[in-house]
């Protein structure tokens, strides 16, 4: 970068060395310009700018480094992909997404099974847009399940979260969502999509971090045909660094569903009752060691109260409101669980949704 | 920046026609005050009370010749002035002392602390009635023909809410008379924008979280983070303040005003009276005019210099809000003040000094101005006291993270400056070939729009 020292013919007075800063003080000087050169300027940086996001757009198309985000994308492609109906339908976030295995549910209940599980951003808003656009291609399943971790209920969804469900915000399959045509919402959703530079700098400032660093992130394999995410190992430090967290923010949390996901409750409820078929809401699984906490577990308790409330208002059922704990042993994080926590958390799920579907308030599923 | 756009777009209309200048300064006013009622409606009632009395009082001066009657209008003008900012910003802080102060001789003070509001910017639009009325009975500047003219120079909204504390003699000539947007002004508008913006977003609050950690858990942080932490909140403060105003000034710019520069490289002074004539610049000058000199300035002898400098500078402090802290930063400037001024005395400045002595000088006022700071920023004597002598080498785990961000953020600004520096032109990068202008323009944005904070911080001078 060239800079053109103000001389003398440019008006400003050449100092000798040092005496500059000696005494003294610096004024504005502009330089002479046109407007065709302010222009030029102004609108080759808006050109560049433009450019860049283009190229961010396309390299963040093709590399998706955000791991959240490549998840969502693959569960809208497997909904998207999907020609035959399936019979268990797994919703919510990735708790359930690392936490509910398929093949166990096929095993117990026969028909086949579908994960569909995201990311907790996403929030119920999500599951209830997967299970409305579900229902309009395939008909009812026979059953569905929102898994949700207890800290997505207060959350209301971001623009940007939405954007990547690929849905646009008037789509049919979020018609009965009060916020469908917020202009916020709307303009972040444009955000992410048309201005990546923007919606996905994080991911951005990373990738030249690593590339500066010559660091490869190794990539998550990916989840199974049936959208189960299998991790085999424990990540204690990441567990550990997760129940310090949860312990120093359930003080901040409100101890209420947003008005978001009450929505979304009330659609899924509104789909259960129309095409006759179960949605079970189900409490993620929890390590043991944040309910060993007086003041977490009181959090908690009114967060999962409120949910219950909410459920027996609307005639849901909740599954799990005293929570499945796993030891760290299990767990790759506070609320995830490895393989082997997996199949115990899914058998015990088998257990509950047989005791629920034998008994007498049991739905029948019917055709749309 | 929408609600910018909006006025701006209505702005250029208004002056297409040859008296569309009067209809652009309605236009301004009703939006100032729109600008300024969107906070709370009720604070536009303050300001065109305020404005109203002030206006009328300087009438009031001018029109008469009889000096007692002007003085005692000038004495009800200011009077009228301070006591509204008083109220609203000190009540509750000399209510409070008073009791504290009373308590340990038992003499418990019955009193109410009221929940007072202080309206933003109020410290600002007062100063500047305060010297329009105290300009008018010196006789340097005539009243304001129209009421609408005045209403506008006190509430002008790029510079309402934190200054520049700009002058009746400067402003209201501009307001008077149809405003020229050059190619140049038009040009160093955006950029003052530009960097206003990269200042306040991407540098002040990205190192806000440093300067907040160490000062809000002072007494974990020990050595070399305590240093940082300090060092961090001087960029900050730097940053946030400075970037208002070249926001204010670029946008006053844009429609043809001039405003007046408020910071010329303050942590580049060598003293202390340098640092006063580059930091908040037309604060200290207005502290000057209608405080140091009133009280006799330099004109008096030596002991009361001395006490028209501790004065002046308490003041000063207490200006910026209502609590000890304030005060105390105030009496210790005005401290390096009188020091200075009496080392001088003693060993007088050399004239032609080399680069070495500079930096030395220049290194020196910074560190002082750092232990400044740290009365500023702290909330009590013990955090003070701590903070400065928690000050070391040490190092700890969160040194890591605290120095490279420190470094990241604090680095290009010390480069820019250092150009504005050498060429004593706050402009320079202006001054580079359209090649090179088009490269840096683009990284500021290109960080603002990467790295800048999504949830910007209110400004720090947004609260005095």
């Amino acid at each position: 970068m060239s800079i053109t020292a103000p001389t003398r013919d440019d008006g400003v007075v050449e100092l000798p060395k040092g005496e500059a800063l000696a005494s003294q003080l610096p004024v504005e000087r502009i330089p002479p310009t046109s407007w065709r050169r302010v222009a030029l300027i102004s609108l080759s940086c808006v050109f560049i700018i433009i450019a860049l996001n283009g190229m961010a757009t396309q390299w963040l198309t093709v590399t998706v480094p955000n791991e959240g985000y490549r998840r969502i994308h693959t569960k809208w492609a497997m909904l998207e992909n999907l020609s035959q109906p399936v019979d268990t339908l797994i919703l919510g976030d990735s708790s359930g997404a690392q936490g509910v295995d398929p093949e166990l549910l096929t095993k117990s209940f026969g028909g086949k099974s579908l994960n569909l599980g995201t990311v907790g951003d996403m929030t119920v808003v999500n599951s209830a847009a997967m299970l409305d656009e579900y229902v309009r291609k395939h008909g009812a399943p026979k059953r569905a399940l929102v898994v949700q971790v207890f800290d997505v209920w207060p959350r209301n969804v971001t623009g940007y979260a939405l954007a990547q469900s690929r849905l646009d915000a008037d789509a049919p399959a979020l018609a009965w969502f009060p916020r469908h045509g917020d202009p916020a919402l709307r303009r972040e959703m444009f955000l992410d999509r048309n201005v990546k530079l923007f919606s996905e700098s994080k991911s951005l400032v990373q990738s030249v971090k690593d590339a500066i660093r010559r660091r490869t992130h190794r990539r998550g394999t990916g989840p199974r045909p049936d959208g189960f995410s299998v991790t085999l190992k424990p990540d204690r430090n990441q567990l550990n660094r997760d129940v310090k967290e949860h312990l120093a923010t359930i003080g901040t949390m409100k101890a209420e569903i947003s008005a978001d996901n009450a929505a979304a409750l009330a659609h899924l409820q509104e789909l259960s009752t129309k095409y006759g078929f179960p949605v079970y809401v189900v409490n993620a699984p929890i390590s043991e060691r944040v309910l060993q906490d007086a003041n977490f577990k009181t959090g908690y308790e009114k967060i999962i109260g409120a949910v219950s409330a909410e459920l027996q208002r609307l005639g849901g059922t909740l599954i799990f409101p005293n929570p499945q704990q796993f030891p760290g042993s299990e767990m790759t994080n506070v609320d995830h669980l490895t393989y082997e926590g997996a199949q115990k958390y899914t058998s015990e799920l088998i257990k509950e949704i047989s005791r629920l579907e034998k008994g007498p308030a049991a739905t029948k599923p019917q055709s749309p | 920046m929408g609600f910018f756009l909006v006025v701006y777009a209505g702005y250029l209309l208004l002056g297409r026609s040859p008296t569309g200048y009067k209809l652009q300064n309605l236009w301004l006013l009703a939006a100032s005050y729109f600008f300024y009622g969107y906070w709370d409606w009720r604070f536009c009632l303050l300001l065109g009370t305020t404005t109203a009395i002030q206006f009328t009082l300087a009438r009031l001066i001018y029109a008469t010749e009889d000096p007692a009657k002007r003085k005692a209008l000038l004495v009800l003008a200011v009077t009228t002035s301070l006591t509204v900012l008083g109220f609203f910003k000190y009540f509750n802080f000399f209510a409070n002392s008073l009791a504290d102060m009373l308590e340990p001789l038992r003499v418990h003070l019955s009193h109410t602390t009221l929940h007072i509001i202080l309206p933003v910017g109020m410290s600002f639009y007062t100063f500047k009635e305060i010297s329009y009325v105290a300009d008018v009975y010196r006789h340097k500047q005539q009243p304001a023909k129209s009421f609408f003219d005045f209403a506008l120079y006190v509430s002008f909204f790029p510079q309402l809410v934190a200054g520049p504390i700009e002058r009746a003699g400067e402003m209201l000539p501009q307001i008077g008379k149809p405003r020229v947007i050059t190619a140049e002004k038009f040009d160093a508008g955006l950029y003052l924008i530009l960097w206003g913006f990269f200042k306040k977003l991407v540098i002040a609050d990205n190192l806000r979280t440093v300067s907040d950690t160490v000062f809000n858990g002072y007494r974990s942080h020990h050595g070399l983070d305590t240093v940082i932490g300090i060092v961090a909140y001087a960029v900050v403060i730097y940053c946030d303040f400075s970037g208002y105003t070249d926001i204010a000034r670029g946008l006053a710019r844009l429609m043809g005003f001039e405003l007046p520069l408020n910071f010329k490289l303050p942590y580049f002074a060598q003293s202390p009276s340098d640092f006063w004539s580059r930091w908040h610049v037309t604060l200290s000058q207005w502290l000057r005019d209608y405080l140091y000199i009133s009280l006799g300035g330099n004109r008096v002898s030596e002991t009361k210099i001395y006490r028209n400098l501790m004065i002046t500078m308490v003041l000063g402090g207490l200006w910026h809000g209502a609590a000890w802290n304030f005060v105390a930063w105030g009496a210790y400037h005005g401290l390096l003040l009188c020091i200075y001024r009496a080392w001088t005395k003693v060993f007088p400045p050399v004239a032609n000094p080399g680069n070495l002595r500079i930096a030395g000088r220049i290194a020196l006022m910074f560190c002082l101005t750092l232990v400044g700071w740290v009365f500023f920023r702290a909330g009590s004597l013990d955090q003070i006291v701590t903070m400065l002598t928690s000050v070391g080498v040490g190092t700890s785990a969160e040194t890591r993270s605290f120095a490279p961000k420190l470094l990241a953020f604090g680095v290009p600004l010390v480069v820019v400056q250092t150009f504005q520096a050498q060429t004593l032109n706050l402009l320079i990068p202006m001054w580079m070939r359209v090649p090179a202008r088009i490269a840096w323009q683009t990284s500021l944005l290109l960080a603002l729009i990467l790295i800048g904070a999504r949830e910007a911080t209110e400004f720090i001078y947004f609260q005095f």
